[in-house]
């Protein structure tokens, strides 16, 4: 009966072979669609963890934030050793210990205050001082900490609050820091999302981390990325106002549940959204 | 305990090499346990239907414990092969319930990892222990050819529909993890794999 696997082994190949040798543009086709779906390293530790967590959860998860963000730019995970795990934990403590001895041991960590600008908003330095038990980590090249003035109206994208912010965040499961270059807003699927500013909508399509995303074009180099959205309310190309509804919420994409991936950049610089967005 | 209790196999040897130095997530530290507890699962129910172990293999298909001086009913012998993987799942909610007390990743990496170990080995084809729960009952049923004959095409079965799943996983970019054990099982699936090994639990 071993026989049979041997037939259904030879019959794969001839077909293959046919196929092949027939249809070879067909065949490198296929071949350019499946040889980075299969080296596409699915995070299986993360789904492992997931499974494990859910196993025991009580209460419904909240719209939580995703887990890979920004396919387009290098982004490094960064995976913390024990002491940097200790620090993020117990700023505090870890500061009584080690402020005597240490100085400062990552010398590109934000300056709270650079000698040209005496005043520091509030707001910017209210983040700091959240980023502050990551100061070991420098600031990604394609981040700017600035509050920069924008030169338009703009309103908030969606109506809620924020679940996950700008910035290095300790990822609670994984136990990794990791840089989120937007703001995460909890939205329900269907929760209509708003254009920030005037414009136009300079792409919209689908990812297989961002899903299906809008990014709109303010002008003088501003642009605002929309993502894991369920639908999309207008085209490539079409004139938007401020305020006016883009897209719906939704959970498309790498994520693990529904909300708003929102990204403020200029020229290709990430700011912080929420310097400019009362969350 | 006797000399040669414990035999593993070359190819053992060298996926436990390769997992333990390709390992940066303590992946090794969450699989352990979940193993010890699905083949605790096996020993603890051999132990309560008067079986001794004699020996425990460690190769590529698994772990397989060799036990004797046991005359078990079917019931029995069905009770001693599902007790891994239900031994396996109560271990995945404990861990579960400690990695949510305790807040440690290895718990609920763990737990997962038991989970769907257990799960995969309820599937009806051999060497999985859902396979070899069938065979018994397939036995009992038809005798010994017929029953090795239905339990080879069963396998078949399983690992095509392992395979077209996995191909939907790939295309939906999900890796390629359920190709990898539709081939697993395809492989082993033989007329020989198919036939009881008397007193052998894998």
């Amino acid at each position: 009966m071993n026989r049979t696997k041997l037939y259904i082994s030879a019959a794969l190949f001839l077909f293959i072979t046919i196929f092949k040798l027939s249809a070879p543009t067909a065949a490198s086709d296929l071949r350019e669609k499946i040889l980075p779906a299969i080296s596409h390293d699915t995070d299986y530790t993360q789904t492992l963890n997931d499974i494990g967590e859910r196993l025991t959860a009580d209460e419904e998860m909240i719209p939580a934030s995703d887990e890979t963000a920004v396919p387009e730019t290098l982004q490094q995970p960064v995976i913390m050793p024990l002491a940097e795990h200790l620090k993020a934990y117990y700023p505090l403590v870890y500061e009584e210990f080690t402020s005597r001895d240490e100085p400062n041991p990552a010398p590109e960590s934000p300056e709270p205050a650079e000698p040209e600008e005496p005043v520091i908003p509030e707001v910017v330095s209210a983040f700091l001082e959240a980023q502050a038990p990551y100061s070991g980590y420098s600031i990604p090249e394609t981040v700017s900490y600035e509050l920069a003035e924008l030169p338009f109206a703009f309103t908030s994208p969606v109506a809620g609050m924020a679940s996950s912010g700008f910035g290095y965040r300790l990822h609670p499961i994984i136990g990794e820091v990791k840089f989120h270059y937007g703001t995460d807003f909890s939205a329900w699927t269907g929760t209509p999302i708003q254009a920030f500013a005037d414009g136009f909508v300079q792409a919209a399509g689908n990812s297989d981390s961002y899903g299906l995303y809008l990014i709109l074009n303010h002008g003088n180099g501003w642009t605002t990325l929309y993502a894991h959205c369920s639908q999309l309310c207008v085209t490539e190309g079409s004139a938007v106002t401020m305020g006016q509804q883009i897209a719906l919420a939704g959970e498309t994409g790498q994520v693990t549940g529904p909300h708003l991936h929102f990204e403020l950049m200029c020229d290709n610089i990430y700011f912080n959204p929420e310097f400019y967005i009362n969350v | 305990m006797r000399k040669g209790f414990l035999t593993a196999s070359a190819g053992f040897i060298l996926l436990f090499s390769a997992i333990y130095f390709f390992d940066d997530r303590g992946i090794l530290a969450a699989l352990i346990p979940a193993v010890l507890a699905h083949e605790a699962g096996h020993c603890l129910c051999l132990r309560a239907f008067g079986a001794r172990l004699k020996s425990i293999r460690l190769d590529l298909t698994g772990v397989s414990l060799s036990y004797a001086g046991a005359h078990m009913t079917l019931i029995q012998e069905l009770c001693a092969t599902i007790a891994g993987p239900v031994c396996g799942l109560v271990y995945a909610f404990a861990a579960s319930w400690l990695s949510s007390q305790w807040r440690m990743s290895v718990f609920s990496l763990s737990a997962g990892i038991s989970f769907v170990l257990s799960i995969f080995n309820l599937l009806p084809a051999m060497p999985l222990d859902g396979g070899r729960a069938l065979l018994l009952i397939l036995h009992r049923l038809h005798g010994r050819r017929s029953a090795a004959k239905i339990q080879y095409i069963m396998g078949l079965v399983i690992s095509l529909i392992l395979l077209i799943g996995g191909i939907w996983c790939v295309d939906r970019g999900f890796g390629c993890a359920l190709i990898l054990s539709g081939i697993w099982l395809l492989m082993a699936a033989s007329e020989d794999a198919c036939k009881i090994r008397d007193f052998v639990i894998q």
